[in-house]
């Protein structure tokens, strides 16, 4: 079975003062439908490199991601960015929502751009807030929300278009304890109900729920 | 969505939008601006109306445009002489009607000195220009003024469109010489052709040292009717009536001239004569109206070096006239006979001339030149002015030519008192000016001798009428006429 996600020998090298620093080197990982796997390390241990490199949102200097099968390395860029619009969800440290929008608008927009008429998007945006726990705040524009609630919101924009992988960065780094633990048990739902899920994370309640931790250092893995 | 993302923004930072939306206003405001100043450039670029027209800069002769800029000591002594001529003939005559629209006179950067009424005199130099205010609204490039007004004086009226009294009062007006000078001479000049073997020679003179200013208080002057008739038979008569300074009257704004009671009234561009002289044949009685043709005019030129002035000017170069003419009680009606009028001023001491009025089926010729005080009797004169022909039809000037000499041909004995006087049997000139080139040959068929000069300066005056062919090319045009003409030279004796 193709895997959603499949790296091999991903290198990622960057310029910096005259040197080359070498960010990945040599990364090869599978990620199976239904995987839960956490990407751990130490700050400036390329996890999250990797995670942009399996995201389609950097290019590796050497190696190759495949998501569902098909190499990001042979598509054009409207390609790309089409397939990050329908097949990944994307979840970030701080959120990245839009504070004009409603939270029910910020989770129509992807499914917007992706041509999902108006009536079915709307209906999935609030049928994706009722399943994070934000039904009732749907109405509210992204400056009325508190921290966790615009995280939930974030995690049903990025299930919006049913993407085959939902990558995560550092999804509770801005999250007190309590609501860093209300999202880990939202992403326990997730996964549970099918969810495939990559999450790098410095959080160990975080990690210690993944069916797979990667760790990483010096740009290598470290199993 | 990209809608709702969009309004929601505006609506949501209403204060930065409001500054977005007037600074968005702004550039879209001066965007607009300047198309519309593109849109009309192109515009003006495109109009028919426009095309051939432009700015025509005039610079006194000899004296270079960059000179004139960087205000160069000719900004602030020379002038344009024929300016009027120039707007009125030149280019916004009759001629170029049909593509000249308007002509916009204006003089720039002119140089200046200003200084205070009161108090010494502590020149300020200043630049300044004028122009004609509907002549430049007329071109679109009327000042907005936002005080007073800015409209046509009278003056501005009679520079760029006089009326015809005007117009003639201006050419033909009256000078006052810059020193008192016994050999100043002003005079108007009619000759008219009562028929072919029959034409007057009428002058109304003023001469002597007249001066307005005090130092020339006690000089002599005076005015003097000189008329020349020549008669059917071929013979002369003169005829002459003098009268004392307090009995002249003249005008430097006008063409009127009072020598006692014989007169020249211009009126409307009609000169009204009355003279009264005696000569041997009798008492003479001249009351004519001259009128000169539309447009067969020659502006005023002026010879001036140190002390020595020649001026002339040709009002009516073909005219018409009517009128009597009484000799002892002998009276003749003369009814639109052709005729011809100057006007000359200038101090006459040695001076001499080359000059010529012909009148063709269509075109009117003049030619001349003055010969300076100091032409010895080899014919060489330390002061001339460039010999010209102009050639004018009904719609004014055509083209004025250069000529080097005149070749006179032949003898012919002359009338008059002088005696054995040779005057030509005949002349020719070549004219030319850039491509276009008008040769003239004349046949004299009548000469009238007046001795003049004393000492190294004798001369025979000869005054002479004959018959003119001309032909050449104007403008890649050919030209071609023939007629009767008036001609004057003087030659040694």
């Amino acid at each position: 079975m193709t895997p959603p996600l499949l790296a091999r020998e991903l290198r990622k090298d960057y310029p910096m003062n005259g040197e080359t620093v070498h960010a990945l080197r040599g990364v090869s990982l599978r990620v199976d439908a239904g995987d839960y796997v956490a990407i751990v390390g130490p700050s400036g241990s390329g996890k999250s490199t990797l995670l942009q490199l399996l995201g389609g949102l950097d290019t590796p200097s050497s190696g190759s991601v495949e998501v569902l099968g098909t190499p990001l390395d042979t598509l054009s860029d409207a390609e790309l960015t089409r397939l990050r619009l329908t097949r990944l969800g994307f979840i970030f440290q701080r959120f990245h929502l839009l504070p004009v929008l409603t939270a029910r608008e910020n989770v129509e927009l992807p499914m917007a751009e992706a041509g999902v008429a108006r009536a079915e998007r709307r209906s999935r945006a609030r049928e994706l807030l009722a399943y994070v726990g934000l039904g009732h705040r749907a109405d509210h524009r992204a400056t009325q929300l508190s921290g966790g609630e615009m995280q939930r919101v974030a995690i049903a924009r990025a299930l919006a278009n049913r993407p085959a992988v939902l990558l995560a960065d550092e999804p509770t780094g801005e999250l007190d304890a309590a609501t860093g633990h209300e999202i880990l048990e939202l992403f326990r739902r997730l996964n549970g109900d099918g969810t495939t899920l990559a999450v790098v994370t410095h959080d160990d309640r975080l990690a210690a729920e993944a069916g797979r931790i990667i760790h990483m250092l010096d740009g290598t893995i470290r199993d | 969505m990209l809608l709702t993302l969009a309004f929601r923004h505006l609506w949501v930072r209403k204060l930065r939008s409001l500054f977005l939306f007037f600074g968005f206003s702004l550039g879209v405001g001066v965007m607009v601006v300047l198309l519309s100043v593109g849109e009309a450039m192109l515009e003006q670029s495109r109009d028919a109306s426009l095309v051939g027209g432009g700015e025509i800069t005039v610079l006194p002769q000899g004296i270079d445009i960059e000179a004139m800029r960087t205000g160069g000591l000719g900004g602030m002594f020379f002038g344009i002489d024929r300016a009027r001529y120039l707007t009125r003939q030149a280019i916004g005559g009759p001629r170029h009607a049909g593509i000249v629209r308007t002509v916009a006179p204006a003089i720039e950067g002119k140089l200046l000195y200003l200084c205070s009424l009161s108090g010494p005199c502590r020149p300020t130099p200043v630049r300044a220009g004028g122009e004609i205010p509907s002549r430049a609204a007329a071109l679109g490039a009327g000042l907005d003024v936002r005080q007073g007004s800015w409209h046509d004086t009278s003056a501005d009226s009679a520079y760029v469109a006089p009326t015809t009294q005007q117009l003639y009062d201006e050419l033909d007006r009256f000078h006052i010489p810059r020193v008192a000078d016994s050999s100043w001479g002003e005079w108007h000049y009619f000759n008219l052709t009562a028929g072919p073997e029959e034409w007057w020679y009428v002058t109304y003179l003023v001469g002597g040292g007249l001066s307005l200013s005090p130092a020339g208080a006690g000089s002599r002057w005076g005015g003097r009717l000189l008329v020349t008739h020549r008669r059917p038979d071929g013979r002369y008569e003169r005829f002459t009536a003098d009268v004392p300074a307090a009995a002249v009257r003249l005008d430097t704004t006008r063409a009127d001239l009072a020598l006692g009671p014989n007169t020249v009234r211009q009126r409307d561009g009609v000169y009204h004569l009355h003279a009264v002289a005696t000569g041997p044949a009798g008492e003479l009685r001249l009351d004519l109206d001259v009128r000169p043709l539309r447009n067969r005019y020659f502006p005023p030129v002026e010879l001036r070096e140190d002390d020595f002035l020649s001026g002339y000017v040709v009002p009516g170069l073909a005219a018409s006239a009517r009128g009597t003419a009484c000799v002892a009680g002998h009276c003749r009606r003369l009814v639109d006979v052709p005729a011809y009028h100057d006007h000359n001023w200038g101090v006459w001491r040695d001076v001499t001339w080359e000059w010529g009025a012909a009148r063709g089926s269509e075109l009117s010729l003049l030619y001349g030149g003055v010969y300076g005080p100091e032409r010895g009797v080899s014919g060489a004169g330390a002061v001339t002015s460039p010999f010209f022909m102009a050639l004018v039809d009904s719609l004014g000037i055509m083209q004025v030519l250069r000529f080097s000499r005149i070749a006179y041909t032949g003898g012919k004995a002359a009338e008059g008192g002088a005696a054995a006087a040779v005057a030509p049997a005949g002349f020719s000139l070549l004219g030319t000016r850039g491509g276009d080139s008008v040769g003239f040959t004349a046949e004299v068929d009548h000469a009238l001798a007046t001795e003049t000069g004393a000492g190294s300066f004798r001369r025979h005056f000869f005054q002479m009428r004959g018959r003119f062919r001309l032909h050449g090319r104007l403008a890649g045009t050919e030209v071609s006429d023939s007629g009767q003409g008036f001609f004057e030279t003087y030659l040694p004796r």
